[in-house]
């Protein structure tokens, strides 16, 4: 075997003379010594060599390649020396103050430009393995010059992937015999930590896999198969007790090791070195966050602020936001087109997904999500390896949101894998769902659902069944109260540890997943029982699931209580954050709240810009989280027409529009019965191109306040009284108390002790009319609809009520 | 649209059945993107999804047979040829002259699938043993 040996590092010149320019990063040996040092980038700021010599495939010819202006291994002149033939790495300069240059034998050249292109992982350069033979071997590092003390400390560094199922990326050898084979990053069977493997060492030492301690040296693994998964940082520190230091004199880079019968290795490789010991139970924690850094490889654990810092011990936990400070990878994304590439997308400066990035890289192509980063620092990354089973983020115009974050959404047969079974004890997610599995095991049912109840009672495990469930913060039975459809904050404690590794298919079966959408997933193996009350407020003070859930303590609705719900485009309670959800005709949405207690109509100007915005959402101020809702954007009023926002004598109102059978506006009301007596303050404009109008309609009770002919006034259908002209501003009380309801407009007396039945309200409530039927809608403006569960004509607050918007609208 | 089954036997002595049909998943995805242009960094390896019988292990391959199956302008055939011992040279060379043809472009996926594959609908595989793909409930 051919080896080179190579020592005179300070004697090399190298690629057009002098060190060349400083890199926009922090050279990691700048600041520590090393025997061996290779990269892809340069790692010293003095070193001034080159970094590769390089082998063209068609005519043997050689060149040496330094680095680019971005200290990045210069890729165009490897491009422009290839002239369309294949290029190999002949030598892999060291860039160490001391040390050999590793060099490839003949025949055993990784692959770095394969005649169209540069070999890359992660978008940077990386030396590609061909095959089982390939790699350098014997690299004659010298021990005796590992310092402080010979080779009993040391650590060895790398940037790598495995490219087969066998990860030795460097190892000491006697020529002789071998020992001290060091196989890093092998999965255990049960938590998914990646451990190191020492073949013939019972020496100490400490494994630590992209920041994590992985404890000492272990036996080989049943399954290697996890290994291939990731690029990876690692550092390996000491091998400590093997007395036969003379004879450990070689290192082998990347492949051809022989790891027992038949076995060998492959690694994609981007930088290895070896360093001085640090620290024999510690790591170098520097050289990990530099190469995270410059690399971008993963989450990397050892954060000291953000959610995960503040609610601590995760398992794994995936989110569209940033968890942690030390987290830089959200997700990756596959184009469903051609060229079906993928890219990862991280995190804006606020801790935002970084949805322009999907924006830019998807274009007008649709995108779907092939892995969701860990980011609890354990790298437990969820991925699907099969694209028709793979969630979707990007339609091609937009990102899939949900109430104005970015959402993954999921359908019966999508699911990601979790790269290792994790016990769950409590369980927390942001979604919105219709139906399927919360969770999935491969090996079980813990999370079996049932129709649209979350649990099954027959198959989902019983420490899941038995634990304490919650939808929104509320403790609810998951098998006999049917789940929201709505965007919730799921969180389970379960009685003890299940076990779980899909999200969400169960067991072999498909079409049993999330059937929704899902920001935020994170999981314990212990119990947060304490810690759920604030990791709720936290999860939805990020994605305002729940919004407007405090009573008034001042304003309108502490003036004059019990109201079941209250919508307008003021504020009525001192509490509320928010007065509506608008969208754009992009599908965009974004919550709108309020400025001085006015709708902040600049906010809604500032996101729609020149298109129209219509209202998805108009937010209960009640309290009672009754949330008007129109999720067609079809039959959405409009509040900005694509210049201003929409007024009614100078106030912000929502259109209804005109009266339409093909796009009806309207915003629905899902709310409990309300038995009589209820009040309703409505301020509105009715439309004028229908001889029936309705502002409410209470489903098949036939309860309606209606217009008829534009002119008068109904309690019910029955109930046809006065000549009011409702096609002006008005504010209408409708008091339903039989056998004496009531009904004002503009504080004047309509309709006088009349009897409307007693029937409640319904359970479904129009804001703008019944959509279903040409003749019960508004059409016209809106501005504030207020509903009291009680009598406020005997509670005798009704003309306080109706001076207060009168007075606050102007209304003639 | 219709499901199929395609259970794969291994090759004796050199792979077994889950074995050879994870490469040859494999393969079926280099269809899309040919490991030449892959990142390794990529996620998406497979195909289609596979379903393994309990009694045996044996694994079968599940697709809809008029799935349309993209062809890279960049397609190397010679693994995915090897993983096909048993399929006729003649078959073979059809096969490289359609792929060939259809660079760039959609082959529906049953115009890929061997004479020699054994296929199955979702109720023969089920009966046979095979897990099914449609809702447990």
């Amino acid at each position: 075997m051919w080896i080179a040996i190579q020592n005179a590092v300070g004697a090399r010149q190298g690629v057009g003379g002098g060190p060349g320019p400083t890199p926009p990063y922090t050279p990691p040996l700048d600041s520590i010594d090393s025997v061996a040092a290779y990269s892809v980038r340069k790692l010293r700021t003095d070193y001034s060599g080159p970094c590769m010599e390089v082998y063209r495939v068609s005519d043997g010819a050689t060149t040496d390649i330094g680095f680019d202006s971005q200290g990045l291994l210069a890729t165009a002149d490897i491009v422009s020396f290839a002239s369309g033939s294949q290029v190999l790495v002949s030598t892999w300069y060291n860039q160490g103050t001391s040390g050999p240059d590793a060099v490839a034998l003949s025949g055993e050249r990784p692959e770095i430009y394969t005649g169209t292109s540069i070999r890359v992982m992660g978008g940077k350069p990386a030396l590609y393995p061909q095959n089982t033979a390939v790699g350098f071997t014997d690299v004659p590092i010298n021990i005796s010059n590992l310092q402080p003390e010979p080779w009993t400390h040391w650590t060895n560094f790398s940037v790598s992937k495995a490219a087969n199922n066998f990860g030795v990326f460097s190892v000491f050898v006697n020529p002789n015999r071998r020992i001290n084979l060091v196989v890093p990053f092998v999965p255990t069977s049960n938590d998914g930590a990646l451990q190191g493997i020492a073949i013939d060492t019972t020496g100490t030492g400490g494994i630590y896999y992209q920041g994590v301690d992985r404890g000492t040296f272990v036996t080989r693994g049943d399954t290697l198969a996890q290994f291939e998964e990731y690029q990876t940082i690692s550092n390996i520190v000491a091998l400590a007790t093997n007395s036969a230091t003379a004879d450990l004199n070689d290192m082998t880079l990347g492949a051809t090791t022989y790891f027992g019968t038949g076995e060998y290795s492959m690694h994609i490789m981007q930088e290895v070195m070896v360093i001085p010991y640090l620290s024999l139970t510690g790591y170098n924690q520097a050289l990990d966050i530099n190469a995270n850094n410059y690399y971008q490889i993963t989450n990397l654990p050892d954060y000291t602020s953000g959610f995960l810092a503040d609610y601590s011990g995760a398992a794994v936990a995936y989110s569209v936001r940033k968890l942690s400070n030390t987290a830089i990878k959200a997700l990756r994304v596959r184009r469903t087109v051609a060229p079906f590439d993928e890219q990862d997308i991280g995190f804006t400066a606020g801790g935002d997904l970084d949805e322009a990035a999907i924006v830019a890289f998807g274009n007008s192509d649709p995108l779907a999500v092939s892995r969701w980063y860990d980011q609890s620092g354990f790298s437990r990354h969820a991925a699907q390896d099969t694209p028709g089973s793979q969630p979707t983020i990007y339609n091609g115009t937009v990102v899939i949101t949900e109430n104005g974050k970015p959402a993954i959404a999921s359908t019966i047969s999508t699911s990601l894998t979790v790269s290792s079974t994790i016990s769950v004890r409590s369980l927390f997610s942001a979604q919105k769902s219709t139906g399927g599995f919360l969770m999935g095991y491969s090996s079980g049912a813990p999370y079996h659902a049932n129709g649209s109840f979350y649990l099954s009672t027959l198959f989902a495990d019983s420490a899941v069944l038995n634990g304490n469930n919650y939808e929104n913060s509320t403790l609810k039975n998951f098998t006999n109260v049917t789940r929201s459809t709505s965007q919730v904050v799921v969180s389970m404690i379960h009685t003890g540890t299940v076990s779980a590794n899909q999200i969400s298919q169960d067991r072999n079966t498909s079409n049993s997943s999330l059937s929704g959408t899902r920001q935020e997933l994170i999981l314990w193996s212990d119990d947060q029982s304490s810690n759920r009350p604030a990791i709720e407020e936290n999860i939805n003070d990020y994605y305002k699931i729940i919004i407007n859930d405090e009573a008034a303590t001042s304003g309108f609705l502490f003036d004059y209580p019990n109201a079941a719900a209250a919508y307008s485009v003021r504020q009525l309670n001192n509490n509320a954050e928010y007065c509506m959800q608008v969208e754009r005709s992009d599908g965009r949405t974004m919550n709108i709240g309020f400025v001085a207690g006015d709708l902040d109509t600049q906010a809604i100007i500032d996101f729609a810009g020149a298109n129209p915005a219509t209202v998805s959402r108009w937010y209960d101020q009640s309290g009672n989280q009754n949330h008007a809702e129109q999720t067609a954007q079809a039959n959405q009023p409009k509040i900005y027409n694509g210049t201003a926002v929409i007024t009614e004598n100078g106030k912000p109102a929502i259109d209804l529009l005109t009266v339409s059978t093909s796009s009806p506006r309207n915003l629905n009301i899902s709310i409990p019965d309300i038995a009589q007596p209820y009040t309703f303050a409505i301020a509105q404009r009715m439309g004028s191109n229908n001889p029936y109008q309705a502002t409410i309609v209470n489903g098949p009770n036939n309860l309606a306040l209606l217009s008829y002919g534009g002119n008068q006034i109904m309690l019910s259908s029955t109930q046809r009284q006065g000549t009011v002209d409702l096609t002006q501003q008005r504010v209408i009380t409708a008091i339903y108390d039989s056998p004496s309801s009531n009904l004002f407009v503009n504080g004047g007396s309509i309709i006088t002790n009349q009897d409307t039945g007693t029937s409640s309200t319904s359970t479904v409530l129009h804001i703008g009319g019944n959509q279903s039927s040409h003749y019960w809608q508004q059409g016209g403006t809106i501005q504030e609809y207020i509903l009291w569960s009680n009598n406020q004509q005997t509670e005798g607050n009704r003309a306080a009520i109706e001076q207060n918007i009168n007075t606050y609208y102007s209304i003639p | 649209m219709s499901i199929v089954y395609l259970p794969v036997d291994g090759i004796p002595e050199e792979m077994t059945s889950a074995e050879q049909a994870r490469a040859i998943d494999e393969q079926c995805w280099n269809l899309y993107r040919p490991a030449s242009i892959q990142d390794p960094n990529d996620a998406t390896r497979q195909l289609f999804p596979m379903v393994t019988r309990e009694s045996d292990g044996m694994v079968a391959i599940v697709g809809e047979t008029d799935e349309q199956v993209y062809i890279s302008p960049e397609v190397d055939l010679t693994e995915l040829i090897a993983l096909l011992p048993n399929v006729p040279q003649a078959e073979i060379d059809l096969l490289i002259m359609y792929v060939d043809m259809n660079k760039g472009g959609y082959v529906p996926f049953e115009n890929l699938v061997p004479s020699t594959s054994e296929q199955l609908t979702e109720a023969e595989a089920v009966a046979e043993g095979w897990p099914p793909v449609s809702p447990e409930e």
